[in-house]
């Protein structure tokens, strides 16, 4: 299957490098523009042979298995691989439009380093060798008056990550935090705490699944968007809950307009009708394999439907008709876990409400219910880190809230110490491929805590919002130009997998791997022992011991593991403190944090104020939107908003608004829709880019970073994306 | 009787932990986790490289109580001999981050 790769015309290599050298800083001009593509296209010489190459996506996380076609050393046309288990043979538009992504016009060409003021836009081109240089002087510089910890690595969530995180431990910092912190951290947090680890949703073979703050047909997890389409063809109801129609709604069996903020008394309420009804299987769920059974039950005898229904909106008639039709169909149903989670400040009490309500289903480690983590078998290889003494005692953000997942940290509360400086200073920051000026709640507060950092180096494919206010930019390969470690992945009942990626084309411009950039500074910082292999030696280890694991991946471009799907746990305690799971969670309580839910009124908008709302929509990754191709489904994020409310506030569909939060300001158009509640309001990821890189986003609407108001779950740290109101004025 | 096993298994996982609350394990565990990739995890990790090959054992491999009870045993080690030249301190530092990230602490912990 994997053909020879043909390689990149040396003529049209010099004349794409040339043309790029001869221009200085506007990298976005017109002229680089229309040079890329034409000195990639294949029409420049006859049409050569077309090769074929096994690759894994990176357009979002979830690394669905592509095949991508070359001519001419081109890369034409991404198919999906129809052995692909965990996409069940899919690739959705965003991987379809990976050729816009490798060959942007906007890519970043070489290394840069600040010229002007940091967000000016001032830059010099410099060569690698004193990126390098420059590089390890300022983070050397950085460790010696502040510790290693004076450092904040954020690693991305890319197959090389584990090199950035590699290279934050051997350099000696523990102050890595990641793109998670402002997504799934409170989810996890809830199911570690409920049933000791974060299962995987067996949609494919569920028979009802409740849907509550979650959108996977548009916010995709494989293979979990696909499965839903079987299962509901198999006969499951699905019952979705969101303030708005969304995709997912429209899919469902029935949708509930939920008020914001109000799924965890929806969730106490059906707990109530289990509990009380004696809808649970006393057998093998409660009490007997539960802690806290007892106390729950007394604890939820308040939230009845009919209380639940002054909250939430939901008919109490129907929320006691969903606990019995669920309860009925357990263990083969579920309350779907969803992925990002960072909407309340209490998102991990909420998750744990959904938690709860799974443990009453008795469905872990079952046909239809929540799958336990499976062995892939991919190992890790061996590193030795140093210890350096006079390091503080902990992360920088130790301590802030009760639930910090100590690997994942808390973005948002980092980004408070480095402002304030306290419990120690945080003085420079090593940036992959996340884009948190884009992605973070209050961007202003970012700005500000970039203005107390001494240094900032930034490797990313684009001149990103986060890149433009960084003093060096290293630009990195794109995922199809890469050699990239083995990754295993998750399938719940589909697939335990493993994948790798060749590079399908040699790396354009003088971009480079991470993988390359840490080994390279790493020599220069005494380091060089931490990086001292290459990837295929790295590959061997991570497979030692898997028979056949290379082998498939490279002539089918996945390694399945026909490891355990069920019953894993098998009789087993499960990883909870008391073996069971924990309804009531003692941990929680001797922390002073609710050991069991307790339902709090969200606070409301007042009149003509609305809440900001944020999601995915199916062609955009966070704020990965500066695609030719994608953008064509959406040029500029418009803002949601009932008819009703504006109509009663002398505005129109189409107008242009002005949105106000405490924490700043855009415009967009209004968009009306009846699917949405009536104080909410709801817009896109990724736009009101303040780069002019970014040419296909900048100045396009308004980003969400720009209007949300900082927030965190007050368990894990996680950011609380849902807790923004704004005003809306006409522009004249 | 499946679940009375289990139920009994937890039973004596959650009677050790209240019995050794907090009188432990109050050392660095970041120090503690640099000392056992030093001392430990060459012999004891997925593909040991060690001068004495051993199964794995990370952080996640016990739970708290199980590594309580290593700690209080921890003369009955094969490896005993090793330890002797670790100091105490150390030695709490290392079990500190084994039972901080033990499978059923808050964070469990695989050593990477």
């Amino acid at each position: 299957m994997k053909d020879k790769m043909p390689p990149l015309s040396r003529r049209k290599f010099l004349k794409t490098s040339l043309a790029a050298a001869a221009i200085s800083a506007g990298a976005g001009s017109p002229l680089v523009k229309s040079l890329v593509p034409r000195a990639h296209a294949s029409g420049a010489r006859p049409p050569g042979q077309i090769t074929s190459h096994y690759t894994a996506c990176d357009m979002c996380f979830n690394r669905c298995g592509m095949i991508a076609r070359v001519q001419n050393g081109v890369i034409t046309k991404i198919d999906p691989n129809p052995a692909f288990l965990k996409s069940r043979g899919m690739l959705c538009a965003r991987g379809n439009a990976a050729t816009k992504h490798i060959y942007d016009p906007d890519r970043l060409k070489y290394p840069l380093r600040r010229a002007g003021k940091r967000g000016e836009g001032k830059w010099e081109r410099i060569s690698w060798e004193e990126a390098l240089d420059y590089t390890a002087e300022k983070l050397l510089e950085i460790g010696e008056k502040y510790t290693r910890c004076g450092v904040m690595f954020i690693p991305g969530s890319d197959m090389q990550s584990q090199f950035v995180n590699r290279f934050a431990e051997v350099f000696g910092s523990y102050n890595i935090t990641s793109h998670e912190t402002l997504c799934l951290l409170s989810k996890n947090r809830a199911y570690l705490d409920t049933i000791g680890e974060v299962p995987y949703p067996d949609v494919y073979y569920s028979k009802y699944i409740i849907v509550a703050g979650a959108n996977p047909f548009e916010a995709f997890i494989t293979p979990d968007t696909m499965d839903f389409f079987e299962a509901r063809k198999n006969g499951c109801k699905i019952i979705v809950l969101d303030p708005r129609f969304t995709k997912t709604a429209a899919m469902a069996d029935e949708w509930y307009q939920i008020k914001p903020g109000t799924d965890m008394a929806f969730f106490l309420a059906l707990c109530h009708v289990i509990a009380k009804e004696e809808l649970y299987e006393a057998e093998g769920c409660c009490p007997v394999n539960t802690y806290g059974f007892e106390e729950f039950f007394l604890h939820i005898r308040k939230y009845t439907p009919e209380w639940a229904e002054k909250e939430c909106g939901i008919p109490a008639q129907d929320i006691a008709r969903i606990a019995r039709e669920i309860a009925a169909a357990a263990p083969a149903a579920m309350v779907y876990p969803g992925r990002r989670t960072s909407d309340y400040e209490d998102s991990t009490q909420i998750r744990r409400a959904m938690a709860i309500t799974n443990a009453l289903l008795n469905n872990f480690d079952k046909p239809g219910g929540l799958l336990a983590i499976r062995e892939v078998g991919v190992k890790t290889p061996y590193y030795d880190v140093p210890w350096y003494d006079d390091n503080p005692f902990d992360r920088v953000e130790a301590g802030l809230v009760p639930g910090l997942i100590d690997h994942e940290g808390s973005f948002q509360l980092m980004r408070e110490a480095i402002i304030s400086g306290e419990p120690y200073p945080i003085k420079g920051w090593f940036n992959f491929k996340t884009n948190f000026m884009q992605t973070a709640a209050n961007r202003n507060k970012t700005i500000e805590m970039i203005d107390h950092l001494e240094f900032i180096v930034n490797i990313d494919i684009a001149m990103t919002d986060t890149a433009w206010y960084s003093d060096v930019v290293l630009p990195g390969a794109s995922f199809l130009e890469r050699k990239d470690p083995v990754s295993a992945l998750q399938g719940s009942s589909a697939c335990a997998c493993a994948v790798f990626r060749d590079p399908v084309v040699p790396e354009m411009f003088e971009s480079r791997s991470p993988f390359w950039i840490c080994k390279e500074l790493s020599k220069r910082m005494g380091l060089a022992d931490s990086f001292d292999f290459t990837i295929d030696e790295y590959r061997r280890q991570q497979v030692d011991g898997l028979e056949g694991a290379m082998e498939a991946m490279e002539n089918m471009g996945v390694y399945y593991n026909p490891s355990k799907t069920y019953g894993i746990y098998a009789g087993s305690p499960l990883k909870t403190l008391t073996g069971v799971k924990e309804i009531f969670n003692q941990r929680y309580e001797a922390s002073g944090v609710d050991p069991m839910p307790v339902y709090r009124r969200p606070k409301q908008p007042a009149e003509n104020q609305f809440r900001l709302v944020v999601g995915r929509t199916a062609f955009f990754t966070h704020s990965n939107t500066n695609n030719e191709l994608l953008t064509e489904f959406m040029e500029e994020n418009t803002l949601n908003i009932h008819p009703e409310p504006a109509t009663r506030m002398g505005l129109s569909d189409g107008d242009l608004v002005e949105v106000k939060s405490k924490a700043g300001q855009g415009r967009l158009r209004l968009e009306f829709t009846e699917g949405i509640e009536k104080q909410t309001v709801y817009t896109a990821t990724g736009f009101g880019a303040l780069s002019p890189e970014m040419s296909l986003v900048h100045n396009k609407g308004a980003s969400i970073s720009e209007l949300l108001e900082d927030y965190h779950d007050e368990i894990s740290g996680n950011m609380a994306m849902h807790e923004t109101f704004v005003s809306i004025r006409k522009v004249a | 009787m499946k679940k009375m096993i289990v139920m009994s298994m937890a039973a004596v996982i959650f009677a050790s932990q209240i019995g050794i609350a907090l009188a432990m394990f109050d050392g660095n565990p970041r120090k503690g986790r640099f000392i056992f990739r030093q001392e430990c995890r060459p012999c004891h990790m997925e593909n040991p490289i060690g001068p004495e090959p051993a199964h794995y054992l990370g952080p996640d491999a016990k739970r708290q109580a199980e590594w309580a009870e290593v700690f209080q045993n921890k003369e009955e080690l094969p490896c005993f001999e090793h330890w002797k030249d670790v100091s105490a301190d150390d030695l709490n530092d290392v079990f500190t981050y084994l039972h901080g990230g033990a499978a059923d602490s808050p964070t469990p912990e695989k050593c990477g």
